[in-house]
């Protein structure tokens, strides 16, 4: 039997937590680590009678994330709900987006490591981004048997992000998340940090014998708040996948959870037992009007983003395509390169390059630190390299 | 002294003849008087109505007295009520206390009024009998065999029996119209979006509207004035200038043109309603007004639409009653879903679990765009049709009720004879709005008669003024119950 030249196909939907002050349909402080509890008000655990009104700020960085993200801008979107009982829910649903989100298309554009040395270039779609808000949390531990709810995280505002599935291999997803992220965090949009939830990716993993047209069957595997689980899990799944349709069997669509300890996906829910969400417009909110004004005042409002200013380092300073990217990974990251060839001069642009992204960037990866914790600064770092080069 | 005005009522207080505390004693006797046979009340908050009144009196003496200071009032069960039991007529929340007001509550407690208490209403407002009450029907005073109509039967049969002279309630199809025809007093329903939801029981949160009740439209106009305005926590409310109610009140009725939809007179409406209506309509001819027929044809669809819509915000707007952070739970369960199901069967009356039932299924994959978009469109035809209508007339009039008043018990186990009693008012929900019912007479057996009047958008001045003037020329307000 000859072995099938498999396709993989994967999709992400990324949940961002938005750094509002607020929640997305409350007052209440969304901060992370306060005691349970204690950031949850009337309109969060739903008392009888109350009502949602939506954050502003929410919706402005979800216009900030279309536009830096060339997507068109819904000029009316409408808030849907999403029924189901859950104890960490307060209302018995969630309040969400359906069929008309606040963002429409747009793409990335990635460089994704060949694992050769080298990079090439990928482009992924976006379908939509819409506005939600979050659920609190069920504590199964610590209780006896019982469950703790605690309610600080209901309301707080995400932007969920959905791909298309444009992405090949779990290399392509993995590139794409990070972009996405290093995007987020330079606008401004989500702190970006994983460990505490506030950004959190779902992957759509599917296989096909290559040259089909068809998608084969995709399973979702929920919750992957890491790079590395993200890469793991889809490694696992596609292999998984592979074996069960090698051994004659048929893939069944459904819901898995990754475990980190085991390295091992498992499924939560099969489509059987889906539920009926029975999505309907929100009576309490008028649909979401944008007007062209707010969104050009926005646009005005962008700082230059990573594509722009890689396209500059490549025609301006003659970096590469490589140097560039890395570069304007985040925008701390760009910062610190375009302060130091501001002390070193334009014409010393390549040279600064590698000034940053060699014993510099390796240095703070041997101590993890993060470029904004660098021991040296800008200036250092050029008057340091010219006194060893004059050595 | 509660019998009088507000206007009588307010200048007596003025000028120190009647104090707030004395008000509110004679309110909170005749409460107790009355409430055993009429069960109005599912709270009387004595020591509360008695320390506002205090506190009325001492702004009286200060020279801040506004319209409604010390005046006694009272809530529908529906209003949040900070400190006091808000039960929504329901045993899901016979033990919830509010931890914060409603709107309209705090509008009404900044004004000066004098809340006695809250009434007795159909479970989470849906019924039109109050007889889905977890804390048993109310009866209405002209007839204690009889219903008073509902949602709002409580505060309709409060003012009726003269226990309050003003009373809150909410309308989501009729549930202010209905009872203040069927108990004989005046109720109005402004302009969707004019009386802020929030804190406001939701029941259907795209038809729910509150409203307000007196023995007169004047007195109406007064109260509904001090409920309307903006509230930024309610994102339905409207943001626009609100004026006096009663401003327009003195306007004569002098080519005014009344428009009679053919339809609500066609049939279904009983002979002595009838009579009463045609008799009311004549006196208006009197007092210069002008009929016009026109036509509602989509007014039919209305109950259908109705009862398709609002179920399915129900069935959303009840998830909440989940027996996890507050309300009934059962005492006993095996697991988390064994919670709900008995937390959610225990708390829930029969009426209740059916329009979640039937909003689930309408909501429901597959059956989405049969039941609930269709609905939606016909809402749509049915908002139509009212602004032709309204081009050709100022308002429109007719019956707010095919039948006065019937017993109790007479309808409860057919629960589509008592939907088709909303009739001719959950059209107005549907369209969003104004609609006013007032006396318009007498029918079998001595029961009360309401002549409905439907305004074009923010025409409530209007319709108070229309209204007003038909109490100058007759006395069908002021007759009182005996029970």
């Amino acid at each position: 039997m000859s072995r099938t030249d498999w396709e993989v196909v994967i999709g992400l939907e990324v949940h961002t937590q938005l750094n509002t002050q607020s929640k997305i349909f409350s007052s209440a402080s969304i901060a992370f680590g306060a005691e349970p509890n204690v950031q949850a008000c009337g309109v969060d655990i739903a008392l009888p009678g109350v009502l949602p009104v939506l954050n502003k700020g929410a919706v402005e960085r979800a216009i900030r994330f279309g536009l830096s993200v060339g997507a068109s801008i819904a000029p009316k979107s409408v808030f849907a709900r999403k029924n189901y009982f859950y104890p960490d829910l307060p209302k018995g649903y969630q309040i969400s987006q359906f069929e008309l989100p606040v963002v429409v298309g747009g793409a990335l554009n990635l460089l994704v490591p060949d694992g050769k040395g080298g990079a090439y270039e990928k482009r992924v779609n976006l379908t939509r981004a819409h506005l939600e808000e979050d659920a609190g949390k069920s504590l199964h531990e610590d209780f006896h048997g019982m469950t703790g709810i605690d309610l600080n995280r209901a309301g707080t505002p995400l932007l969920e992000i959905v791909s298309e599935p444009d992405m090949r291999s779990s290399a392509e997803a993995v590139a794409y998340a990070k972009q996405l992220h290093s995007l987020v965090r330079w606008i401004d949009i989500c702190d970006g940090n994983m460990q505490e939830g506030s950004f959190r990716c779902d992957a759509n993993v599917s296989v096909r014998p290559r040259g089909q047209e068809q998608f084969g069957t995709r399973r979702e595997i929920k919750n992957l708040n890491s790079f590395r689980f993200l890469q793991q899990a889809i490694d696992y799944e596609i292999q998984w996948q592979i074996d069960l349709i090698e051994d004659g069997g048929k893939v069944q669509q459904a819901t898995v959870l990754f475990d980190p300890d085991s390295g091992e996906t498992r499924a939560m829910r099969s489509k059987e037992d889906a539920h009926d969400y029975r999505y309907f417009p929100d009576p309490d909110l008028l649909p979401l009007v944008i007007s062209d004004e707010w969104v050009e005042r926005v646009r005005s409002e962008l700082p230059e983003l990573p594509v722009a200013l890689s396209a500059r380092f490549q025609g301006e300073y003659g970096l590469s395509a490589y140097d560039a990217t890395t570069l304007t990974a985040s925008r701390d990251m760009a910062r610190f390169y375009l302060d130091v060839v501001a002390t070193a001069g334009t014409a010393n642009a390549k040279t600064c390059a590698n000034w940053v992204m060699g014993d510099l960037a390796g240095r703070l990866n041997k101590a993890e630190l993060d470029i904004t914790a660098s021991p040296v600064s800008a200036v250092q770092l050029v008057r340091s390299s010219w006194q060893r080069n004059r050595r | 002294m509660i019998d009088s005005s507000l206007k009588d009522i307010a200048a007596a207080l003025r000028a120190k003849t009647v104090s707030a505390v004395e008000l509110a004693t004679e309110s909170l006797a005749r409460i107790e008087a009355g409430n055993p046979r009429i069960n109005a009340f599912v709270t009387v908050d004595h020591d509360g109505a008695l320390a506002a009144a205090r506190a009325a009196d001492a702004s009286i003496a200060a020279g801040k007295a506004g319209p409604l200071t010390g005046i006694p009032l009272a809530h529908k069960d529906v209003f949040c009520t900070e400190g006091v039991l808000t039960t929504c007529g329901s045993k899901m929340l016979a033990n919830f206390v509010s931890p914060y007001d409603a709107h309209v509550v705090s509008l009404l407690k900044n004004a000066g009024a004098v809340m006695v208490g809250k009434t007795n209403m159909d479970e989470f407002a849906m019924g039109s009998s109050n007889e889905s009450s977890h804390s048993g029907p109310t009866r209405n005073p002209w007839n204690t065999a009889k219903v008073p109509g509902g949602s709002s039967g409580g505060s309709a049969a409060a003012v009726a029996a003269r226990m309050v002279p003003i009373a809150t309630g909410s309308d989501t199809g009729g549930s202010v119209r209905q009872p203040a025809s069927l108990c004989g007093i005046t109720g109005i329903k402004p302009t969707y979006g004019t009386v802020s939801r929030f804190g406001m029981i939701a029941y259907a949160s795209s038809l729910d509207q509150g409203g307000a009740f007196a023995r007169t439209a004047a007195d109406c106009a007064q109260l509904l004035s001090a409920m309307t305005g903006h509230d930024p926590r309610d994102s339905t409310s409207l943001e626009r200038s609100y004026d006096h109610y009663g401003a327009d009140l003195a306007r004569p009725l002098t080519g005014l043109r009344i428009g009679l939809p053919k339809e609500f007179f066609a049939e279904g409406m009983e002979g002595d309603v009838r009579l009463a209506v045609e008799a009311a309509l004549a006196e208006y001819r009197k007092l210069g007004a002008t009929t016009v027929e026109v036509s509602l044809p989509n007014a039919r669809l209305a109950i259908p639409a109705y009862y398709v819509i609002a179920p399915a915000e129900a069935s959303s707007n009840l998830s909440r009653f989940d027996g996890v952070r507050y309300g009934h739970r059962a005492a006993e369960y095996t697991d988390l879903i064994d919670m709900y199901c008995k937390s959610r069967s225990q708390g829930f009356g029969a009426e209740v679990q059916r329009r979640i039932l039937v909003g689930t299924y309408v909501l429901s994959h597959g059956y989405y765009d049969a039941y609930y978009i269709k609905a939606q469109k016909l809402r749509r035809l049915i908002a139509q049709d009212f602004a032709a209508a309204l081009e050709q007339c100022d308002v429109i009039a007719g019956p707010t009720n095919p039948t006065v008043a019937y017993g109790i018990g007479e309808k409860s186990s057919d629960p589509v004879q008592m939907y088709l009693g909303d009739i001719y008012t959950v059209a107005v929900n549907l369209a969003g709005l104004p609609g006013l019912s007032h006396p318009a007479g007498f029918g079998k057996d001595g029961l009360p008669v309401g002549l409905q009047l439907i305004g074009n958008y923010f025409t409530e001045a209007r319709l108070l003024n229309t209204a007003h003037q038909f109490q100058q020329a007759t006395d069908w307000h002021s007759r009182a119950p005996v029970f």
